[in-house]
């Protein structure tokens, strides 16, 4: 498929964004109320929904206990249905296994894991419906299932997904773009510090154009943070002055 | 890559960082050296074994034929599996761990070779929608000290490099896959090549280090592998543990491991060709003849002894005639060739001040010339040390010296050692230590008279006067004087030939009588350059 599909002459995107354009994130701290801390997020097609059990006690044995820090287990499952084709197995293929360890890792940086020795925090991630940009709509939403548990962290972890395409940096890319595009890049960051904390990467980038785009994959965080923050902000008034 | 989770001591994980603060690295690498790389064939196609310093992984690739995906009719397929068999690394005995390190490193392979299309899947069809290759790239850690990602991609790369797949052809609906022999296999297209090198890093981002080994590794607070090809394109960013990075680092990491493919691609090409130089010979011998080479050895170090070496030879004289003189028999006979005595290494100097040593060695000097007389015999050797030649003399040899004709003085200890003893002791003897203190400045003032011979005999025997420099001078003169002598000679005898020409004209005038002028002729011919006929001659000359 040629490049043009997803970058018309008019300059905009098949969906008629811009190329430095986010999709339209919305999104609902404290979906569930009975686990600690949960969140739904919505970016453009993309649902995703994370809950957040924890600091508790070491579950499924002493053997995994960490006497100076917390111990950070997260599960990442797709629906069979999130995908047009129906998928075999929600969870414990390569991908989803990938998806874990890449949660893992971004909130091993994020957390503040060393106030919670000898305990355990559980993050679940479930994708309801998958439409590119997947991982950093995974991250957002768990980082928001965190703020709602009340876990400690460094910064909000904000991710975004970005690409270059004839010189130009494409931001949040959907399904098919995602296809159609050569390489691929995700990146997730402490917005205040511009600390990476995540950098994934697929296909192949020319290092001439490594700047740009994590140039614009930080900008990227940055205005999802924004959007991130004022909902939160919002909610907690909202809660707040519910309780009186 | 192994999880942090695993367990550090946190003794190790200063002293590390101990180090890294001085700018230097446990193994002696700098913060952007990788360790070398050792990459060797084996007799099928498609089978590497590279090594990366100790980390050792192997690589078989193999294809099949299958049916392709519905949705990619006229492509190929490539599987990438890791395997870890647990004599690669004891830590990965705990399940979970050994799955998720095996998920990740065959998750980063897979977007290194796969994702970045690094074969070409088309050439590999066979038949579309119906036949196509599956490539199976199969990798074995067989020894981890940290890098196993990078040694991994290398040994992934070569093998695929390497790797041929048979021949097919077709005829109508019928394919006949042609078996290794009777068609020569096929390379793989391979579009470009990548490979994945990684980073550590401690102290928030603030020393990052290029292929840490396992206990870097183990230490580290964040690590980060990178892939990228020569052609500086980028194929995998991939970052673990708690530390975040900057925009920098990854830059400057991606940088350098642009470089590195570079080198690193240059040396798998050049590892090729020479293997397919082997393989046109019909030479290649596989992993036996390559194994020697890849082992690490290292020769055994050689401890000098410096201080030995560099001893005064005087002093060492000195301790030789001393040591002589005890003998007893020597006098006459000691040799003025020094090179030629064999000096205990362990010297006289320091068992002498060897109070706390109690044995009754004997100290003496095995001879090498040739004499008759020889007085010592090397016994037996008590020290350690192979360069201590400490001799022993038993009680039987004592004996036997005591036989000798001529002995000077008594054979026993060296007398200032022996003072030396008796002032060690609880109660020394006074009369002891001032009788072997006496003894031993005789024999001071012994060799200093021997001493004063030598001399004597090596002025006479060198030259027979003051020596008052060199003899270049008097050779001169000698060499001016003979020049004088040979152009003097020269004058006279031109002067002779002159002369011999005007007796001719006088004689031819008639002056002088025939006899005298035979009488000159003969006295003149040996001066004469040649016989002249005179007639003819002599009259221009008139």
């Amino acid at each position: 498929m040629a490049r043009t599909e997803a970058f018309f002459d008019t300059g905009l995107r098949a969906d008629g964004r811009d190329p430095s354009q986010l999709r339209k994130i919305s999104c609902k701290v404290g979906a569930f109320k009975q686990a600690d801390g949960s969140a739904y997020i919505e970016q453009g097609k993309t649902k995703i929904l994370a809950t957040v059990y924890g600091p508790q006690e070491i579950r499924g044995g002493k053997s995994k206990v960490l006497h100076d820090r917390a111990l950070i287990n997260c599960q990442f499952s797709m629906a069979v249905f999130c995908t047009s084709e129906r998928r075999n197995r929600p969870r414990g293929d390569r991908k989803t296994m990938e998806l874990n360890s890449m949660l893992q890792q971004t909130y091993e940086a994020a957390i503040r894991v060393e106030l919670f020795p000898r305990s355990q925090i559980d993050i679940f991630v479930e994708v309801l419906q998958a439409d590119g940009g997947v991982a950093s709509a995974a991250i957002n939403a768990a980082t928001l299932a965190l703020i709602d548990a009340g876990v400690p962290m460094k910064d909000y972890v904000c991710a975004c997904s970005a690409a270059m395409v004839d010189d130009f940096p494409f931001l949040d890319l959907s399904h098919l773009e995602e296809i159609v595009v050569g390489s691929m890049v995700t990146f997730a960051c402490l917005p205040r510090s511009k600390q990476i904390v995540l950098s994934e990467m697929s296909g192949r980038l020319h290092l001439d154009y490594l700047d740009k785009v994590m140039d614009a994959a930080l900008k990227g965080c940055e205005d999802v943070f924004h959007i991130m923050d004022s909902i939160v902000r919002s909610q907690v008034a909202h809660m707040a002055a519910a309780m009186g | 890559m192994i999880s942090l989770k695993d367990g550090t001591s946190t003794s190790e994980k200063t002293f590390l960082l101990g180090v890294l603060k001085e700018h230097r690295r446990i193994d002696g690498r700098s913060f952007n050296d990788a360790r070398n790389v050792d990459i060797s064939f084996g007799k099928d196609f498609g089978c590497c074994v590279a090594s990366l310093g100790n980390t050792r992984v192997m690589c078989q690739v193999t294809c099949q034929v299958k049916a392709p995906k519905a949705t990619r009719p006229n492509e190929g397929f490539l599987f990438i599996n890791v395997d870890f068999p647990l004599m690669s690394s004891i830590l990965l005995l705990d399940n979970d761990q050994l799955l998720q390190t095996r998920t990740e490193l065959v998750r980063l392979l897979e977007r290194c070779y796969k994702e970045a299309r690094v074969v070409d899947m088309e050439s590999l069809c066979i038949v579309g929608e119906e036949k196509v290759w599956e490539l199976r790239v199969d990798i074995s850690i067989m020894c981890d000290d940290g890098g196993m990602i990078d040694c991994a991609s290398i040994a992934a790369l070569s093998a695929l490099c390497h790797f041929r797949r048979p021949d097919v052809t077709l005829e109508g609906e019928e394919v006949t896959i042609h078996s290794i022999k009777s068609r020569d296999p096929i390379k793989l297209s391979i579009h470009h090549m990548p490979i994945l090198v990684s980073f550590s890093f401690y102290e928030n981002g603030k020393f990052v280090l290029m292929d840490p080994d396992q206990r870097e590794q183990k230490g580290s607070e964040g690590l980060m592998v990178v892939g990228a090809n020569p052609f500086r394109e980028l194929c995998t960013l991939h970052r673990t543990g708690s530390v975040p990075l900057i925009k920098d680092q990854v830059r400057r990491c991606a940088e350098m491991v642009a470089l590195r493919a570079r080198s690193l691609v240059g040396y798998i090409k050049k590892e090729l060709e020479k293997d397919g130089a082997l393989r046109s010979k019909r030479e290649h011998a596989g992993f036996a003849a390559h194994l020697p080479r890849s082992l690490m050895v290292k020769p055994p170090v050689e401890v000098i002894d410096v201080e030995r070496e560099t001893r005064d030879i005087p002093m060492r004289d000195i301790v030789q005639r001393v040591s002589a003189k005890r003998t007893g028999n020597e006098v006459e006979n000691m040799s003025i060739e020094v090179g030629k005595w064999d000096v205990p290494k362990g010297t006289k100097d320091e068992s002498d001040f060897d109070e706390s040593s109690a044995s009754s060695d004997v100290e003496m000097v095995q001879q090498v010339t040739a004499e008759e007389k020889k007085t010592v015999e090397e016994i037996s050797i008590m020290s350690d040390s192979e360069e201590d030649e400490v001799v022993a003399l038993g009680a039987a040899d004592l004996g036997f010296q005591r036989q000798k004709p001529k002995p000077k003085e008594k054979i026993g200890k060296p007398a200032d050692s022996q003072a030396l003893q008796e002032l060690s002791k609880d109660k020394p003897s006074l009369k002891q230590v001032d009788g072997h203190a006496a003894t031993f400045l005789k024999t001071l003032g012994n060799v200093d008279k021997e001493l004063g011979k030598q001399i004597n005999y090596l002025t006479q025997v060198s030259t027979g006067q003051p020596h008052e420099g060199s003899s270049y001078a008097a050779q001169k003169v000698l060499q001016m004087a003979l020049h004088r002598l040979e152009h003097a000679r020269s004058r006279v005898n031109e002067s002779e030939r002159i002369r011999a020409s005007h007796m001719q004209q006088l004689i031819n005038a008639g002056f002088i009588s025939r006899p005298q002028s035979q009488q000159m002729q003969q006295a003149t011919q040996p001066g004469t350059p040649a016989v002249q006929p005179q007639t003819p001659q002599q009259q221009p000359q008139m």
